[in-house]
């Protein structure tokens, strides 16, 4: 009994003498870590090139925190101003400070702190010839500490630890420069060269001395020089003009010795003196906007921050996201009629035949895209292959060629040609599955060929329609090359002034809002897909 | 002439000496491609590592211009070029974003005459980042043969589409358009920048482009507007001179360019802020800054040279252009061409470049 009774408490053993449980355990952890193995590069792949860069476009295209860096004392005392009358000395006084000179980074250490507007640190003016270290202290005392210069030391003996080739190990100590600098200022492209060069013989003890304190008075100016020509071409944007204003002020305020400063700016810059450049100052104060997807939209905050309409000349891209969405559509709509036939044809043909016009479907994607449009450019000028041929046939006189390029019509021929492939594929994939018997059972049980097409067999390729639409559709919204090159005066779109917004005028946050916005342009169409057909219906191949 | 090589080698010398006696590594520029690369290879590139003095290697890749990609590679701490070809709106942007290099002023080569680089250019250097590279410029043309009679000799002429039927090929932007529009309507070149700077002159280039609006085909890439012409889609365009310079010179194509009216633009080459090749980069640019060589490539294209020296050494040197022609009447930047034209003005641009561009963008869609 007592032997039967330890038995049954006994834990079932495999044949090595380990529990089953454990042992089941641990084989299913083994099968889970393989599985999460096999799935980590992809995922890794997906968060590195898709989430990553999508958050990154989403954070862009709200985030002002440039111009907050650039003006702190200004935008802290901005609100109690009335906006309408030119502002007083203590506005001026304050812009004067927050262009031209770097305390800013002396203060808030790049630590987004609270600025205090009273803090006397803001109007101490640091004399171009030095010296320095008294001044520097004196905007901020935690100058004067050890503690304050470690981090920095840091990073330089970091990269003097470095082992290589002496290149490498020079590129080292040149990214510590861009180090230091990017912990001083908000700044990633300013190199610290001077301050690296002096920390770097410090013991990390003994109280920094002038030299200290000159360099990091140099270093911080040519930072505050990059800062400002960044934030005025933000600052441009929002009125024409800041550019040049930012800029001569910025040379001119190294004449101004004494306040009032109200009446030095004017003269240096009558700008100055223009209530409309005050006005759109605040547009820009809030850390934090909204503005850039207003300005995708033609509108923009007025300065009591009413949403208004950009000045007449200035409104654009509604008539460019109209258009967009226009043959966006216009082009799905015909590839659906093109294809559908298509499609048909080519799941119902024998074999050798299907074969054939498979290829000729797929073709376009063997050819270059440039020798395609190049090819159509040939085919439908004002002086191409039709008209040359309706002309000589008499169809049409030598005056009334027909403009079949450079315009809306070139765009939608040649944007069905290239997407028409992206169309017929997945409806062909899901018509190949419908056997040809429903047909025929339709008809024998009474249907015209017409109701039993329209009853029987169009129902059935609904899942194949919407891949294809929603493919295409997608595609299409986002072109821009092919537009611009076939387009002429409708050749641009919103993806061009996308690419125009990051590569030429660096306004990166409204090419930003508008991507997103065709993102969730995107979204919505899923979404009412999935409301209306179902999104388990959607059948790629 | 023994007495200049003379010179250049002797400035050379004193530039390179820091140099000397370093690892070679390639650097890498960043250019428009087509034929103008082709003429900075041969002119720069090839002669880079063939001379044992300077021995290095430059290796053109192409890029789309703007300095989004740039911005990129410098804010981000990963630099794949070492120097970058730029307009003259980029070159001051970049260099007050801090994305380029300022660059030592004394170590490029001086003029034969001794004028130093800086003010041998032809325009004011606008600040220490650029190295000299080439002007071009945007300027009217026609086909020989196309007009009976009168045939278009001003950018007046280009606008009037009564006395010179036809369709016009203009570019989808608005640079060099508002500044011709406004010398077709009767203003001094002079005086171009000083109307642009008030509204009413705005409006005014833009009713001056409203008289050709129905007649217009736009272009968006260089090739098109010689396509337009010699196919007669188009009776003028307006074209990169480069273009229709190579189309003369390389082909004989029978196009007559109309001088009068151009708008010059300032091509620099800059040294990406951060490169891990600072030196190798540096020395390219002292050696493709040099006049010999910017004279050089004039041997291959039609872009004028910026030094004033460069352009002297090509004067009297002709036939200089390497099928053995003569090349300064291709040039943009000649006393004769320059008579009634502007350089384009990269501060007004950088003011108004972007709601100009709204307003043009929302005027092509009219």
């Amino acid at each position: 009994m007592a032997s039967n009774a330890s038995t049954v408490s006994q834990p079932l053993l495999t044949a090595d003498g380990t529990p089953l449980k454990v042992s089941l355990k641990r084989s299913m952890r083994r099968s889970k870590l393989r599985a999460i193995g096999l799935v980590l590069p992809p995922l890794l792949f997906l968060m590195l090139l898709f989430i990553i860069p999508i958050g990154n476009l989403l954070t862009r295209s709200v985030d002002d925190r440039l111009i907050n860096y650039q003006m702190p004392l200004t935008f802290s005392i901005i609100e109690k101003w009335d906006s309408q009358t030119l502002p007083d000395e203590e506005l001026f006084e304050a812009v004067y400070y927050d262009l031209g000179t770097i305390n800013k980074f002396l203060i808030t250490n790049n630590t987004g702190r609270e600025v205090n507007p009273d803090d006397p640190g803001w109007r101490v003016i640091i004399p171009k010839r030095g010296p320095y270290k008294e001044p520097i202290l004196k905007i901020n005392p935690l100058w004067g500490e050890v503690e304050t210069w470690m981090p920095l030391s840091r990073i330089v003996h970091n990269s003097l630890e470095y082992e290589g080739s002496k290149k490498e190990k020079r590129n080292v100590e040149k990214r510590a420069q861009f180090d230091i600098c990017s912990y001083l200022t908000p700044l990633t492209n300013a190199a610290c060269s001077r301050l690296f060069k002096v920390l770097k013989n410090w013991d990390q003890q003994s109280l920094p001395d002038e030299k200290f304190y000159k360099a990091l008075y140099k270093d911080l100016s040519s930072a505050h020089k990059f800062l400002t020509g960044k934030s005025s071409t933000r600052m441009n944007y929002e009125k024409p003009g800041w550019k040049s204003l930012v800029n001569k002020s910025r040379r001119g305020f190294n004449k101004i010795k004494n306040p009032p400063y109200k009446e030095a700016m004017i003269k240096i810059e009558k700008r100055w003196g223009d209530v409309n450049v005050w006005q759109s100052l605040v547009a820009m104060k809030d850390p934090f906007t909204s503005g850039y997807y207003l300005n995708a939209f033609d509108r923009k905050y007025d300065v009591d921050s009413n949403v208004i309409m950009q000045p007449e000349e200035r409104q654009v891209y509604v008539m460019l996201w109209w258009r967009t969405l226009l043959l966006s559509l216009i082009v799905t709509i015909g590839c659906l009629l093109l294809a559908y036939p298509t499609a048909h044809l080519l799941a119902t043909l024998p074999l050798k035949y299907s074969n054939l016009l498979m290829i000729c479907v797929l073709m376009p994607f063997w050819t270059s895209l440039l020798v395609r449009i190049v090819a159509w450019m040939v085919m439908l000028q004002q002086e191409g292959v039709i008209n040359d041929v309706l002309v000589s046939g008499g169809i049409l006189s030598d005056e009334n060629r027909l403009p079949m390029m450079y315009n809306f019509t070139g765009t939608v021929i040649v944007m069905i040609q290239i997407l028409l492939p992206f169309m017929i594929l997945p409806i062909y994939s899901v018509m190949k599955g419908i056997p040809p018997s429903y047909m025929r059972a339709a008809q024998n049980l009474g249907a015209t060929p017409s109701l039993a097409f329209l009853k029987v067999y169009m129902p059935q390729t609904l899942p194949g329609i919407g891949a294809g639409v929603i493919l295409v559709f997608i595609v299409a919204i986002g072109y821009y090359i092919t537009p611009e090159l076939v387009g002429g005066k409708d050749g641009k779109l919103i993806g061009n002034m996308v690419a125009y917004h990051m590569q030429k005028s660096l306004n990166w946050g409204l090419a930003a809002a508008m991507g997103t916005v065709l993102l969730g342009a995107i979204l919505i169409l899923y979404w009412v897909y999935d409301k209306i057909v179902g999104i388990d219906n959607m059948k790629l191949a | 002439m023994k007495n200049f090589i003379r010179t250049i080698t002797a400035a050379a010398v004193m530039a390179m000496i820091g140099f000397v006696g370093q690892a070679v590594a390639e650097v890498t520029v960043a250019s428009w491609g087509g034929a103008y690369t082709m003429s900075q290879q041969k002119a720069y590139a090839d002669t880079f590592s063939n001379s044992p003095l300077v021995g290095g290697k430059a290796n053109f890749i192409n890029y789309n211009g703007g300095l989004g990609e740039v911005r990129t590679q410098v804010e981000s701490g990963t630099i794949k070029w070492d120097i970058v070809d730029v307009l003259p709106h980029e070159a001051r942007v970049g260099c007050d974003e801090g994305l380029f290099e300022e660059l030592p002023r004394d170590v490029f080569a001086k003029a034969p005459d001794g004028t130093s680089m800086d003010e041998d250019i032809m325009v004011p250097v606008p600040n220490d980042c650029v190295a000299p590279q080439i002007f071009w410029s945007y300027m009217a043309f026609y086909k020989k043969g196309t007009f009976s009679g009168a045939q278009p000799s001003t950018i007046g002429d280009f606008f009037d589409v009564k006395k010179f039927p036809g369709k016009r090929g203009i570019h989808t932007w608005a640079n060099a358009l508002i500044e011709m529009a406004l010398m077709a309507d009767g203003v001094a070149a002079g005086d171009v920048y000083k109307v642009m700077d008030t509204k009413a002159g705005i409006d005014r280039a833009f009713a001056k482009l409203d008289t050709i609006k129905d007649h217009v085909v736009f272009w968006s890439s260089g090739a098109k507007p010689l396509e337009f012409v010699s196919s007669g889609e188009a009776s003028m365009a307006l074209a990169y001179n480069g273009r229709v310079g190579a189309a003369i010179l390389s082909e004989g194509a029978p196009f007559v360019p109309v001088w009068d009216g151009q708008v010059l633009e300032e091509e620099w080459l800059v040294m990406v802020k951060g490169t891990p090749n600072y030196d190798e980069a540096l020395r390219f640019m002292i050696h493709a800054s040099a006049p010999y060589q910017q004279a050089g490539q004039g041997k291959y294209i039609n872009y004028g040279p910026m030094r004033k020296s460069a352009l002297d050494i090509i004067k009297s040197n002709e036939p200089w252009f390497h099928t053995g022609v003569n090349i300064m009447e291709h040039m943009p930047n000649t006393d004769e061409h320059m008579k009634n034209a502007v350089f384009a003005n990269p501060a007004w641009w950088a003011d108004n470049g972007d709601s100009i561009s709204e307003r043009f963008t929302a005027w092509m869609g009219k």
